[in-house]
């Protein structure tokens, strides 16, 4: 069959694309320690494509035949010989410029930086190749389809088109002469058709069966792919190094060093928008106390001082319900929140909770009166 | 062969009985689903009663559409069609009668247990053991009805459609029974025999296929004799539905781990239930294909015949929600998606579109047929089908919508690594969502009451024919064949071979998943510091199962930044070896609590407790039901002792004796709570009753305040490599 050509040439053009790949992997490992353009998925994802494409191709080629065949044209046969031949002339051009590409090897830094990518190498850039040609042929047998069908219907083209689509695409046969597949099976006035099925499905479930092999094989067999554990790893790695880059330039960098207490009333005052989204629930809305300890006596139970503060707020309290709030805020609303819990201090609100921890002092050094420290989180089993 | 033709006459009265109770249990179960749609928006629904909130009455939901409204959809559908396709009435009308009347008892049972907290906390497995007795028997009266029905059929070859009634039955009789091996501590109080990774293996095996066999394969045996009886066409191609029958019913079997993708469970399973999934796509498109192509050259039909129309969107939505299915199991994809309103969306297209919109194209159908009458109002049937697809779409759009962002906020960041977003934040941003959500689903229900009407008028307007008489030859003893035939034909003449067969294709998935999970001590790496939960604990688990916790509430940190950021460390299958049953969950309606009692989400003793009197008191905006009761009701402690005798019997290594003690230890744990919260008890939400040790809520607190601290923790900056 003329189609089988068109097919062993691309997939020829596959293999040595494979093969070029491979030698490149070779060189590459005498080179670099970096990762082979295998572990790319874009490798892998494009190969899948092609093969659908090409199956697809099969198909249309099938289709296509069937149409030929059924209006008896010899034109198409000519037409389809000059396409062939076009074709056959294209892959092997392009393998050509390829496999000389690929002895010109490029500098090996530019190399690396394209193989962390997966795009750009020459491996890649051949199936590309390979998927615009498919592509192109798929698209040429789309509009030979068409054209035939359109000029050799007789009903009304609107709905024949439709219907000629799908029964050549799920190779149906043709409703007037559906008597000739009818089985004799017949069931509560129930008949049955023998159709066959529908090469899109069946070579779908090929392909899919194929992707599960090959899933399996790459992350069980080969153990090229990042399981859960290891992907993980891999997230939190690349969140460290961007956040180190970020910190490495950001200007916004209080902590509980060198924050201070200030006395500017704007800045307290954007404190206080953080503590009634955050902070009021425990504390209550004046600092009072609820769940959380009363914020506005002088005892502490984690430190009095800006510092103390802003450290119990940033960090929390593990284990005591007091949560760490640098998820939620940033340093310098931190420290917006800490300037403005020790604004409270001394207001005297209604309903004020007994003090609880240390009191503090500036002045004083010596842990002075002990009232009742306690833990308003003890479950402790007995 | 003229010589021997038997009278005889269908039964259509059962049929009648269960299509009455399809319709109306259907309403009952959409109704209560519209209640607990509102329920999200509007919280004070939940009218502070322990009957009426969302936890209980969300399985009750799912109970009663999956069991209920499709339960008696199935049997109407192969109590009708099987009659007819082995050309016999069914074997005992006796058996008819205990099938359906102890179908109906099971659920009055089930809805009264789920609502009055007797649970046994595995999703869609809620039933409680005696519940699971009753299922279990008529489920087997209803099989062996079938069969014998079957074996004394006047017809040679069985259809396809029985083909997948045969599956259905074998399948979840196998399903029901491994999934619900649980021991009893009392009549209704049970605990799952599994544990943790294994049991959440075997749930989700369970879960995945009860979708596949009690919502699939047979309303695909439905579909096909209702299609071609409706749409007066031949099958489309016999040889389509030998395949994707086959391959089907041994393919679903497997894909059960993708629900538990990015789980404490290992990764092999994991990766089985992604590629039997992605397989998973063709055999489901099989039956679309097989349905839509049968209706070649009927299309004319399609647009003037309400049936036709019904069960095309049915055909077509279960085509999406199968292609859907798979896709979501693609990992990167079930990321984003799982825990999600996404997956709510999804499922509902399957239940909504598929099961409920076949299930009305199937009684529009029998309704006129039955009572030899037409239709009373085309145009009102009309009506319910342009009615009930609006409420689809504006149920599923909003749903998609809402689960892309309530993923896309909860893993954004901030430049300085923050995260972005509050678990709050995300809810506060869902009420428009979930209020557009009840308003679909208050359409689709509309719908649905207007076809009990139409249905109603129709009955109303014929006479019912109870007995309708048929005739047939009877089969000859010997079969020759005549000439060549297809090799399927065979085991078409033969039920026990089928029935067989389809036992051993379900099998295999499920018994190469568990086997090695149980066995291979590899796969659930022990943790030494792991502790079995104390007496208040394990009763403080069992209020969090009766209140159905889990149908908000994850309990397993997936191995994301944005979740370990968001809740600690990622959870270990070794974690879990003690929770019979496991509470991992499928939604986060509210935030995972796996490590609750652990690190930065630890909360004081009295945050708990105001957080259960009054959620909104902790927790602003919060869609949270109160639940005044636990402040109120004393801890029944009479079955304490049974309960760790129970766990003993299940290898949870409690000390011999332990059992006497227990009810004093949980007093001490008790006490020191209550202690606890004595001293800051100006600032909590007392209930009526005082505070007290002996209340269920200190129980809850002492289990919540024990989640996830199980593990030494390291700190998760340390990048592991």
């Amino acid at each position: 069959m003329k189609n089988k050509i068109i097919i062993t040439g691309l997939l020829w053009c596959m293999s040595l694309y494979m093969h070029a790949a491979t030698q490149q992997q070779i060189i590459d490992s005498e080179h670099l320690t970096k990762p082979s353009i295998y572990q790319s998925p874009v490798f892998y994802a494009l190969i899948f494509v092609a093969v659908l494409l090409l199956i697809f191709i099969v198909q249309l080629g099938k289709v296509f035949s069937a149409i030929a065949a059924k209006y008896g044209k010899e034109q198409s046969k000519k037409t389809w010989d000059g396409f062939k031949t076009v074709i056959l002339l294209l892959c092997l051009g392009s393998i050509h410029t390829q496999a000389n590409a690929q002895l010109t090897m490029p500098e090996p830094h530019t190399q690396a930086m394209f193989l962390h990518e997966g795009f750009g190498h020459p491996a890649i850039n051949g199936l590309v190749v390979i998927i615009l040609l498919e592509l192109s042929v798929v698209f040429y047998y789309m509009l030979l389809i068409r054209s035939f069908t359109r000029s050799h219907s007789l009903k009304p083209a609107r709905e024949i088109r439709r219907s000629r689509f799908w029964d050549l695409m799920n190779q149906s046969v043709a409703i007037e002469s559906e008597a000739a597949i009818m089985t004799d099976h017949e069931y509560d006035g129930i008949r049955e058709l023998d159709n066959a099925l529908p090469p899109w499905w069946k070579y779908g479930f090929m392909v899919s069966i194929l992707w599960g092999a090959m899933y399996l094989i790459y992350f069980h067999v080969a153990k090229e792919g990042e399981l859960q554990a290891a992907e993980y790893a891999t997230e939190m790695e690349n969140a460290r190094i961007s956040l180190e880059a970020y910190r490495a330039k950001a200007a916004d960098s209080v902590d509980e060093f060198t924050i201070a207490l200030s006395t500017d009333p704007s800045f307290i005052q954007k404190g206080a928008i953080h503590y009634d989204k955050l902070c009021k629930v425990c504390h209550g809305a004046a600092g009072e106390g609820i769940v959380g300890p009363n914020l506005t006596d002088a005892y502490w139970l984690h430190g009095g001082a800006i510092k103390d503060v802003f450290k119990t707020v940033k960090y929390g309290v593990q284990g005591k319900g007091m949560k760490s709030w640098q998820q939620e805020l940033s340093a310098a609303e931190i420290g917006q929140v800490s300037n403005y819990v020790l604004s409270l201090q001394g207001t005297s609100p209604a309903n004020g909770k007994a003090p609880e921890g240390d009191l503090y002092s500036t002045n004083v050094s010596e842990p002075s009166d002990t009232t009742a420290v306690r833990d308003t989180t003890n479950t402790q089993k007995p | 062969m003229n010589s021997t033709v038997e009278k005889f006459a269908y039964d259509n009265r059962i049929v009648k009985n269960f299509a009455i109770a399809t319709a109306l249990w259907g309403a009952v179960g959409m109704l209560v689903g519209v209640i607990i749609a509102l329920q999200l928006v509007f919280p004070a629904l939940n009218f502070d009663l322990a009957q009426t909130t969302y936890g209980r009455l969300r399985p009750l939901h799912t109970n009663a559409v999956i069991f209920a409204f499709v339960g008696n959809g199935i049997f109407m559908g192969v109590y009708y069609s099987l009659q007819r396709l082995c050309k016999a009435r069914m074997w005992s009308d006796r058996l008819s009668n205990i099938h359906f009347w102890g179908w109906q008892l099971i659920i009055v049972a089930a809805a009264l247990t789920l609502v009055f907290g007797y649970t046994t906390g595995k999703e869609y497995a809620e039933l409680e053991w005696p519940i699971d007795i009753m299922i279990t028997l008529i489920w087997v009266v209803f099989g062996l009805n079938m069969i014998m029905t079957i074996v004394q059929r006047r017809e040679r070859h069985l259809y396809v459609a029985i083909w997948f009634f045969i599956a259905t039955w074998v399948t979840v009789a196998m399903l029901h029974i491994v999934n619900s091996i649980e021991l009893p501590v009392s009549m209704l109080k049970s605990y799952s025999w599994y544990a943790g990774v294994q049991d959440a293996l075997v749930q989700w095996w369970y879960g995945h296929n009860a979708v596949a066999f009690f919502l699939t394969t047979p309303y695909l045996g439905l579909m096909y004799y209702f299609i071609p009886k409706a749409a007066n066409r031949p099958i489309y191609s016999y040889r389509l539905s030998i395949i994707h029958f086959w391959a089907l019913i041994f393919i679903y079997i497997w894909a059960g781990p993708h629900h538990l993708l990015y789980t404490a469970l290992p990764d092999w399973a994991q990766s089985l239930g992604v590629v039997f999934s992605i397989m998973l796509i063709a055999p489901s498109w099989g039956g679309m294909i097989n349905g839509l192509l049968t209706l070649r050259g009927a299309w004319d039909k399609v647009r003037e015949d309400v049936v036709l129309k019904f069960m095309v969107v049915a055909v077509t939505a279960y085509g999406m929600a199968t292609f859907e299915g798979p896709m979501l199991s693609l990992k990167s994809v079930n990321a984003i998606a799982h825990y999600t309103d996404w997956i709510v969306a999804h499922v509902h297209v399957g239940a909504l579109g598929w099961n409920g919109f076949l299930t009305f194209g199937v009684l529009y159908w029998l309704v006129p047929k039955m009572w030899r009458t037409s239709l009373w109002s085309k145009k009102m049937a009309s009506w319910h089908f342009w009615i009930g697809t609006l409420g689809i779409v504006l149920y599923a759009v909003p749903m998609y919508w809402a689960g892309w962002r309530q993923n896309e906020m909860l893993t954004q960041f901030t430049e300085d690594g923050r995260l972005q977003y509050q678990f709050l934040d995300v809810v506060n941003g869902m009420q428009g969502f979930y209020a557009l959500r009840s308003l679909g689903g208050t359409l689709y229900l509309i719908g649905a009451l207007m076809m009990i009407v139409n249905l109603y008028k129709t009955a109303k307007s014929g006479s019912f024919l109870a007995n309708e008489d048929a005739e047939a030859p009877a089969l000859a003893k010997s079969y020759s064949i005549h000439g060549k035939e297809h090799w399927h034909r065979w085991i078409e003449r033969k039920p026990v071979q089928m029935l067989a067969f389809s036992l051993v294709a379900v099998g295999i998935g499920g018994l190469l998943e568990m086997i090695p999970t149980f066995l291979i001590k590899d796969n659930i790496p022990t943790i030494t510091s792991v502790e079995p939960y104390t007496p208040l604990e394990l009763e403080g688990r069992d209020i969090y199962i009766r209140e159905g916790c889990y149908t908000c509430h994850s309990q397993m940190v997936r191995p994301f930044r944005a979740e370990t950021e968001r809740y600690g460390e990622y959870s270990k299958a070794g974690e879990f070896v003690y929770d019979h049953p496991f509470q991992w969950g499928s939604k986060r309606t509210g935030p995972d609590l796996a490590r609750e009692g652990y690190g930065n989400n630890k909360k004081s003793n009295a945050w708990h407790y105001n957080h259960m009197a009054d959620p909104t008191s902790t927790s602003p905006s919060s869609i949270m039901p109160r639940y005044p009761w636990l402040l109120t009701t004393d801890l029944d402690t009479s079955l304490t002792a049974s309960k760790i005798r129970a766990m003993q019997t299940m290898g949870v290594p409690y000390t011999s004796g332990y059992d006497l003690v227990a009810v004093a230890e949980m007093n001490k744990q008790a006490q020191i709570i209550y202690d606890d919260l004595l001293l800051q008890q100006d600032q909590i939400l007392i209930g009526e009753k005082g505070l007290s040790p002996n209340h269920e809520i200190i129980a809850l607190i002492a289990y919540l305040q024990r989640l996830g601290t199980d593990i030494e923790v390291k700190p998760i900056n340390t990048a592991q490599k």
